[in-house]
């Protein structure tokens, strides 16, 4: 059973060479949009603009509460590699990332030709960015859509890993928070996640959680979401 | 190796049995720490100390500390385990088979890619150790291979050497990060054994464990064919193999792994999880090679014959602490090599090292802690080699001139460092290090066009203005700790959750500080601060002081004067609008006392425990847990204050004082000062939440 100091990386995708691990407050959007024919676009944004004052010091250290800092250069190449990586993978197109190192905001943008591709895509960045370059099971296969229904799965075995939320990690997640956004061309007509909620046009699902209650299982990021 | 081992315990035996314990630690060792147990065994303080819970490390950030004892990578239960040793060895040392009479050694070593940390520890009855370490240490009952006279153990990532005077504890970890510098990054060494489980069984688990991964990687590696790997596979082996006869041989880890560009044509060979087994069988056959080496250590190669060791191994301290600052700085510049790349890529710092090391070399720290009374006392001595006496004798000097505490204010002061140092020598010595650190970095052809830019610098730059444009007096006080508004951005999501950037405010407790120089050439100086006012580094505020454009102005704040000689860098609003001009009067300003303490010598250090833990306490913004009051309360209750004092260096050495002194113990409190000093550095430990 993998740690929850390796869960979390796989949780937060790892984009940024573990760098929320370090800090204290931050905010992960998910957003994608999802045309007819299963293609659609993929947003992620990592904000850690909160905890910006306190990585500013951080940054300059080795190490702090028992993990390695990496260095900014390392992060940079972490997301030229997340970028390279997508580019390279099976029907994945317009590949744009950027940081903002003064605020510490970065995010990843693409386009997929399927879900299934879009999966494959998650799951191949996580297992290059991953530090024993392993693959990750949790990030694989997270995505499911067959026209009329979408799934948001999740593979974390909250019930297995809560046990080993030490204070520490309870520290850093307690004010993160993990949004979905959903985005359709038809109508929504349910979502079984009694935490989300739809836009008032219809075709959006929204769905953000405190990172703390995701982790220990108090919530849930699973979602299914039926279209009319 | 069968053929090895009774040459080296025969040499073990005669080697452990004729020297002092010391003369195992090799005297390129990082760092030594000498405990002396027997006063504080005999009045019981180890026993009161040995179950906090930085010593039995349980708890919940028992993994964030297993770095100072070096036992990183051993399970768990075993971690606990080998707390569980010295806890014993200080509380019932008979079943140990520890003597507790005599001095203990830990002391690190630090290769390329692995940290050795070792225990040297006296024995007093080697039968009672071997039946110690061999029921209680291993997760699975160890074999135990003996000689005449000497026993070894080699299992789980420790190996342990004893005869029937001293042991040999020793935890080799690799935790330095991929890189193409580090030969334990790629496929490198192993035992045969592994080897061939690799060959045999193994082949199948990577292929099996990776195949979804390879599946991917012969989309992006077309030139890879599966053939093409296995065949590079083979022919890795083979020459793991070679590595192994090379490693067998005599040579001795230090030699094998220091080979240059050892076998780094695999560098880019993307081969890390799938050999992390062959790496630990790598570590286990170089850990049980170390410690043979320790053993039979030469007096040449043992600190021993070091005679600054000696003398300071024969003074009465409680803890000694022992750096080799020659090779930590080796060490750092390497290390920054592979972790820091931004500075020192473009620097040259941290390349090849030798300079360095050779401008250090015979350069030492000691530390001597003593606990008496109320107060701990820790004597540093750096002693310093020749080629260092000639830059860091007489560096500092003087004292700070009174003028600046004037703009320390004195109501929440947490501490502040006072320093006096000839600026002309300081920068000569910094100016030399660069130099002799990029003499063989760049090497060859481009080192000569390097050493002849910094030296015709040198000719067109104004060298007496850049040592003399401050003049060495140095001040910086903690003043307060306070909350501030600091900004940051956030979302905002409309009815159909598109996404808009808005600024949001949070509080943050940050230290008030204030740094005052004194500038020796005031003209170019304000030549200096023209030009910063005109790129837009700072901008001017009530014709007075400057705000420094720093690339957060949202939120930190830190402002810039110049008055009376003097450069002031400080956040304090208070002192730049209000103060600036006289700086505080005697009603705010510092203590009259601790102004005359700031002048006692050319380097003072102050730090007032109490205010600080009392302001932690005030102004932290999140609740605090029952834990962390306590451990608060006890610090506040406890912690007086510290004082640092440079004395005048002479005979190539310098030394600084440290102290700190704690309250008067509670009234009915039998508590030794030891005791308390251990239960204070616990609650530190405990209080790691905020």
């Amino acid at each position: 059973m993998m740690s929850f100091k390796h869960t979390k990386e796989v949780v937060f995708i790892l984009f940024f060479a573990g760098i929320f691990l370090l800090s204290g407050c931050f905010e992960i959007v998910e957003d994608i949009t999802l045309r007819k024919n299963g293609s659609g676009t993929f947003f992620y944004t990592i904000n850690l603009s909160q905890s910006k004052n306190r990585l500013d010091g951080i940054l300059k250290l080795d190490s702090t509460n028992g993990y390695r800092v990496p260095r900014r250069k390392e992060i940079d190449e972490n997301i030229l590699k997340t970028k390279t990586t997508l580019e390279k993978s099976p029907g994945i197109t317009n590949v744009v990332t950027s940081s903002d190192w003064l605020n510490y905001i970065f995010t990843v943008k693409f386009e997929f030709n399927s879900v299934n591709n879009l999966n494959l895509a998650v799951e191949t960045v996580s297992t290059e960015l991953a530090s024993d370059h392993k693959r990750i099971p949790e990030a694989a296969d997270n995505f499911a859509f067959t026209g009329k229904n979408f799934d948001r799965k999740s593979h974390y075995d909250a019930k297995a890993q809560s046990p080993k939320l030490t204070a520490q990690d309870k520290e850093i997640l307690k004010d993160a928070t993990y949004a979905c956004i959903f985005r359709f061309e038809d109508l929504v007509a349910t979502n079984s996640n009694k935490d989300a909620k739809i836009s008032k046009s219809g075709k959006s699902v929204m769905l953000k959680l405190n990172m703390l209650q995701l982790a220990t299982g108090q919530k849930s990021i699973v979602n299914k979401v039926i279209l009319k | 190796m069968k053929k090895f081992l009774p040459l080296v315990f025969i040499l073990a035996y005669a080697a452990l049995n004729a020297q002092n314990s010391s003369s195992h630690i090799p005297k390129r060792a990082t760092y030594i720490v000498t405990l002396n147990p027997s006063t504080h065994i005999n009045n019981g303080d180890l026993k009161s100390v040995n179950g906090l819970e930085i010593f039995s490390r349980n708890g919940e950030y028992r993994d964030n500390f297993s770095y100072i004892y070096g036992d990183e990578d051993l399970e768990t239960e075993q971690q606990k385990s080998f707390a569980q040793l010295f806890v014993d060895i200080f509380s019932n040392p008979k079943p140990t088979g520890v003597d507790t009479t005599r001095k203990i050694f830990i002391f690190n070593e630090t290769s390329d890619s692995i940290h050795y940390w070792a225990y040297v520890l006296p024995i007093s009855n080697s039968t009672d150790f071997g039946t110690y370490i061999s029921t209680h240490l291993f997760t699975s009952k160890p074999e135990i291979a003996k000689g005449s006279g000497y026993s070894e153990i080699n299992q789980d990532r420790m190996s342990i050497g004893w005869t029937n005077s001293y042991a040999v504890i020793l935890l080799a970890d690799f935790n330095f990060v991929s890189d193409d510098g580090n030969i334990f990054s790629v496929v490198t060494l192993d035992s045969l054994i592994a080897v061939q489980e690799y060959a045999e069984a193994d082949s199948t688990r990577i292929a099996d464990s990776t195949a979804r991964a390879n599946v991917m990687k012969a989309t992006e590696e077309p030139a890879i064919s599966d053939s093409l790997r296995e065949a590079r596979k083979l022919e890795i082996m083979k020459e793991q193999q070679a590595m192994l006869l090379e490693l067998s041989a005599d040579t001795t880890p230090e030699e094998y792994y220091r080979k240059p560009n050892a076998y780094s044509d695999y560098s880019a060979y993307e081969y890390h999880d799938e050999h992390q087994h062959l790496r630990d069988s790598g570590i286990a056959v170089l850990a049980r090679k170390q410690v043979q080496f320790l053993v039979n250590l030469s007096y040449g190669e043992s600190i021993e014959s070091v005679p600054n060791f000696r003398k300071v191994d024969a003074e009465k301290s409680d803890v000694v602490y022992w750096y080799n600052y020659g090779e930590m700085m080796q060490q750092y510049y390497e290390r920054n090599n592979r972790y820091r790349y931004d500075l020192y890529e473009y620097s040259g710092l941290g390349k090849d090292t030798a300079n360095i090391r050779n401008m250090w070399k015979g350069s030492y720290i000691v530390s001597l802690v003593h606990f008496e009374g109320n107060v701990a006392t820790m004597e540093q001595r750096s002693y310093f080699s020749e080629s260092m006496q000639e830059h860091t004798m007489g560096l500092y000097r003087g004292r700070v001139d009174k003028k600046m505490f004037r703009y320390v204010k004195g109501e929440n002061l947490m501490g502040f460092v006072a320093m006096s140092m000839d600026m002309e020598k300081f920068m000569k010595f910094y100016g030399s290090m660069y130099r002799e650190s990029i003499t063989n970095s760049y090497g060859g052809f481009y080192a000569n066009y390097y050493m002849m830019m910094w030296d015709l610098l040198r000719i067109f730059i104004d060298e007496k203005t850049m040592y003399n444009l401050f003049d060495g007096q140095f001040l910086f006080a903690v003043t307060d700790l306070k909350p501030y508004t600091a900004s940051y951005l956030t979302y905002d999501y409309d009815e159909n959750f598109e996404k808009t950037e808005i600024r949001k405010e949070r509080t943050e407790v940050r230290p008030e500080f204030v740094m005052v120089a004194g500038i020796g050439e005031r003209e170019k100086a304000a030549q200096i601060i023209s030009i910063m006012e005109r790129s837009g580094a700072i901008k001017k505020q009530n014709n007075n002081y400057y705000l420094i454009n720093t690339p957060g102005e949202y939120d930190i704040k830190v402002f810039l004067a110049i008055k009376k000689g003097m450069l002031i860098v400080t956040n304090n609003e208070d002192l730049m609008v209000n103060n600036l001009k006289r700086g505080y009067g005697s009603d705010k300003s510092m203590k009259k006392k601790l102004k005359k303490l700031g002048r006692k010598s050319a380097l003072v250090g102050w730090w007032d425990g109490q205010k600080s833990f009392e302001l932690v306490k005030k102004n932290y913004q999140e609740p605090l847990t029952e834990e962390d009051k306590k451990a608060l309360d006890l610090l506040q209750q406890d912690v007086n204050s510290g004082l640092v004092i440079g004395r005048k260096a002479k005979n190539g050495v310098q030394r600084v004082d440290v102290r700190i002194e704690l309250n008067d113990p509670q009234p009915g409190s039998k508590q030794s000062s030891f005791v308390r000093f251990f239960k204070l550095l616990n609650s530190l430990y405990l209080i790691r939440g905020i």
